[in-house]
């Protein structure tokens, strides 16, 4: 052990060296790079567009917990929008979920809650009816690459999979739109997390596909993989012509599949 | 050859004395709950080294800087017409990345093969100073000090605003292969 006498030298030493240059810029064109990496393998060669008039994307600048960053997908100008991907640039599999709205969807706002590995740009990136790609983009503090976070309690068992409830947001009337809160049960294992009883690695298995329908008629259909957090929460928009059922069928990697109905109606 | 300043060893201890703070509820062994959780302040017989002093480290001396950091494996049952492309795992520069090794739980041939790969690349010398990182809010790097003060290294310092933290306060990170 060295004597104490000798630490505020030694302390001053280290403030000596501190001084270094900033590296933004150098941030900024990794970040381009890798938007650009990211959009090519998910968009090929199609252009993209500012989307800053389309669609928006609101998420915190910094997670508190980036096993669980909530995320809404605004559509501005709903008629003109076929469908919304999200993109998460610094996730190994940066495409989060792409949203395709079917005829009694309101797109205004779709609410998500998913994983962020690192700091990283996230893109919402709108598909409008005539095919062109709009998008807008949010940097976010988040870092969940320390094991890939497995959300924040291990309510990880597959027992009740599947499990769904539907909250209305608001009252419902026909014709006119309403927001829905759909939560599943589901662990969305990504594959990294570890059991904590035999602590292995559990294998991944996580929500493809959720369909929402109504009467018959499509709502929306959510594309995802384990970017989406455990037991996911979503959040969308809907028109209901008349009272009835809202109808949701979730699949897994497994081929593991859901059904189940909510009955929509008026408030008398 | 190397010329060893004394100032630098000093240093080195210096950060070594800061960072050893008075015993928190620190676990005694790693950790095997959730490892993307807050952190101790303290792991004993090791020392705590923030990013201005692991700067003044680096500067001076020449720290084994080990990342724990975990590598991201393609899950199965991705969708087709799914990505997969993990970006480049990037660290301080000048580290190497032994991943998996601060997981919760090793097998007894992964604990050895760790320790292996530590003694090969500190050349055997057992007061070599060792700065082991990964990740803001991850107990990989935690595990993996621990299992080194407790092999017997030591001058292990845990660095526990990992790659964030580095990055947050304007240091360059490099691609790691």
């Amino acid at each position: 052990m060295i004597p104490r006498r000798d630490l505020p030298l030694l302390l001053l030493g280290g403030a000596l060296v501190a001084a270094r240059p900033a590296w933004a810029d150098d941030d900024e064109d990794k970040r381009a790079a890798r938007w650009k990496e990211v959009r090519e393998a998910i968009f090929g060669d199609r252009a993209i567009g500012d989307g800053t008039s389309v669609v928006g994307l609101d998420a915190p600048p910094r997670a508190e917990d980036a096993a669980l960053v909530p995320v809404a997908l605004l559509v501005k100008d709903p008629a003109r929008v076929s469908g919304v991907y999200l993109v998460i640039d610094g996730n190994p599999g940066p495409l989060a979920a792409h949203v395709h709205f079917g005829a009694l969807a309101d797109p205004r706002r779709l609410t998500l809650r998913v994983r962020v590995d690192q700091y990283t740009d996230m893109h919402a990136v709108a598909e409008t009816r005539d095919g062109a790609l709009l998008a807008v983009s949010h940097f976010i503090k988040a870092a969940g690459g320390c094991s890939t976070p497995m959300g924040s309690q291990l309510d990880a068992s597959l027992a009740d999979a599947g499990f769904m409830r539907l909250r209305l947001i608001g009252p419902v009337a026909p014709g006119q739109p309403v927001q829905a809160l759909l939560m599943v049960r589901h662990p969305n294992f990504n594959g990294m997390q570890m059991d904590p009883v035999t602590r292995n690695y559990t294998p991944a298995r996580f929500i493809q596909t959720v369909d929402i329908g109504f009467e018959g008629q499509p709502v929306l259909r959510l594309d995802s993989d384990i970017s989406l957090a455990s037991d996911p929460a979503i959040g969308f928009g809907f028109t209901p012509p008349k009272a009835g059922k809202l109808t949701v069928a979730v699949r897994d990697s497994s081929g593991a599949a859901w059904h189940e109905a909510f009955d929509v109606a008026p408030l008398s | 050859m190397s010329r060893r300043c004394p100032e630098l060893a000093a240093l080195a201890l210096a950060a070594f004395l800061i960072g050893a703070g008075p015993a928190s509820d620190e676990p005694t062994a790693p950790w095997t709950g959730d490892p993307h959780a807050p952190l101790p302040a303290s792991i004993a017989g090791g020392g705590v080294v923030h990013t201005d002093a692991l700067r003044a480290l680096i500067a001076s001396g020449a720290p084994l800087l080990l990342d724990v950091a975990a590598r991201a494996e393609r899950p199965e049952g991705l969708a087709p017409g799914n990505v997969w492309i993990p970006p480049p795992h990037r660290d301080i520069t000048g580290s190497v990345w032994l991943p998996g090794f601060g997981r919760g739980a090793l097998a007894a041939e992964e604990a050895s093969a760790f320790q292996a790969r530590v003694a090969a690349l500190a050349n055997g010398d057992h007061d070599r100073t060792i700065v082991v990182y990964c990740h803001e809010r991850c107990w990989l790097s935690w595990n993996a000090a621990r299992r080194l003060i407790d092999a017997g290294w030591h001058h292990v310092l845990w660095y526990p605003e990992g790659v964030e933290g580095w990055e947050g306060a304007g240091q360059a990170l490099a691609a790691t292969r």
